[in-house]
């Protein structure tokens, strides 16, 4: 077994019997290179199988990663994709989420070394959902799917390997997450009635993307019996304006909040007339505490709260978003009418990436790199 | 960091616990000579004497940060 060369990825060599393979993960571990978890061994091979889908040259810089300042070379992101488990065709959507975490707005060294416990949660949008088998609906953010498990772990890897994420040394997150060792969904477009993520903010439906948000782990919301959309929406409101989430004390700085509905759900919803911009209003006017709960606990006192808060009124209505356009509708999820809020520190807004070349173009399937 | 590469004279608290952490990044982000202010953990939420007695114990060397050079 040799691994990947050139453009400053070391190469080595290794001979010996198959069950070697257990010192190669013992080594990758005592180096540092894992979430913990065994990794494959990143071939000549493999990587050059991965790079097969990118008009990128090998030694490209993707990006620059926080807090090392580490460059992601096409190459580097190819066999951290390989030691995650990754297929070689999903190595564009990992680019493109290289490029997403790396944009200023997202706040990448903020979010990778604060005490926090916010993961990077990869969107799989457009037609490549299907061609990689992303999962997007049952047990959407659990386990069972290869794309889902591996590509989050991919991005995992990268920004240890490269941004220099390191628990207890760079991260010093309190807890962290298990959405840390993956987290990654594909949002149901064909099951949702409203227009998918990607689209509103620009792209076109045939067009693949990806969209990173750091967040915490999703937070289950269940109401089997409300009525109305005014009490079903309103249970998730109440989980997402917890006293103990950061949305209520930081709404004045830059952030957002999520909430994930079912396909389902959304149907349901849109039965009643309600656009996904009338449940992102819904949740802006009712997702929120009064002053006089605040006050003295939590994040107060902080950062600001938005100015048509007055932050002396005890009565004041405090919400977790300075305005209803942060926050983000999804769908995804299976059957029933559960939800799961995604709760965010702030610090940060997700960002949307095209699948693409390198001029820009976007892609229609990942095979067009092969052509 | 962001004030010293402005020029401006500055001196990071830290408490004990996440004093590598802050050598750590300022290694990695060049900025080995930032000087850091290292008082013992835990100061959330603690009372305000107990706060005033970690920080006059580091006057002096806050005092040497933010004069440097002076």
């Amino acid at each position: 077994m040799d691994s990947a060369s050139s453009a400053g990825a070391r190469q080595f060599e290794v001979e010996g019997a198959l069950e070697d393979i257990f010192d190669f993960f013992d080594l990758c571990y005592e180096k540092g290179w894992t979430d913990g978890l065994p990794v494959y061994p990143p071939t000549t091979r493999a990587v050059k199988s991965a790079l097969r889908f990118t008009d990128r040259k090998p030694d490209d810089v993707v990006a620059v990663l926080a807090p090392r300042n580490g460059a992601a070379t096409v190459e580097k992101i190819a066999i951290n994709a390989v030691m995650a488990g990754c297929r070689p065709e999903y190595l564009p959507v990992l680019i493109a989420a290289v490029e997403a975490v790396a944009r200023p707005e997202y706040n990448l060294y903020g979010r990778q070394t604060t005490t926090h416990p916010g993961a990077h949660l990869l969107i799989v949008n457009g037609p490549i959902r299907k061609e990689l088998d992303v999962n997007c609906r049952q047990n959407v953010f659990g386990d069972g799917w290869r794309a889902n498990a591996t590509m989050g772990r991919a991005l995992r890897l990268i920004l240890i390997n490269i941004g220099g994420n390191k628990p207890g040394v760079t991260d010093m997150a309190t807890h962290g997450h298990p959405g840390k060792y993956s987290y990654c969904i594909g949002e149901d477009e064909e099951g949702s009635p409203w227009s998918p993520l990607h689209v509103d903010r620009g792209l076109s439906r045939d067009t693949s993307a990806v969209t990173m948000l750091c967040a915490e782990p999703p937070h289950n919301v269940n109401d089997q019996v409300s009525k109305t959309p005014q009490m079903y929406l309103g249970s998730a409101a109440s989980t997402m304006a917890t006293l103990g989430g950061n949305g209520l004390y930081r709404s004045g700085l830059r952030g957002e909040q999520g909430l994930v509905v079912t396909a389902e759900s959304a149907h349901w919803l849109a039965e009643f007339g309600w656009s996904k911009n009338d449940v992102k209003m819904f949740l802006f006017e009712k997702a929120r505490k009064p002053v006089r709960e605040l006050r003295g606990r939590g994040g107060w006192g902080k950062s600001p709260l938005p100015k048509f808060v007055d932050a002396e009124d005890d009565d004041a209505l405090v919400p977790i978003v300075g305005h209803p356009e942060n926050l983000l509708v999804l769908v995804a999820g299976g059957h029933q009418r559960h939800m799961n809020a995604l709760l965010t520190a702030g610090y940060s807004r997700s960002i949307t990436r095209a699948i693409a070349f390198k001029d820009g173009t976007p892609v229609r399937s990942t095979k067009d790199f092969l052509r | 960091m962001a004030l010293e590469r402005r020029g401006i004279p500055t001196a990071t608290f830290i408490t004990h616990v996440f004093e590598n952490y802050a050598r750590g990044l300022c290694r990695m982000q060049g900025m080995q000579a930032l000087p850091i202010v290292v008082i013992p953990h835990p100061v959330a939420a603690r009372p305000v004497e107990e706060l005033r007695e970690k920080v006059r114990k580091v006057h002096a060397e806050v005092r040497a940060a933010l004069t440097r050079g002076r």
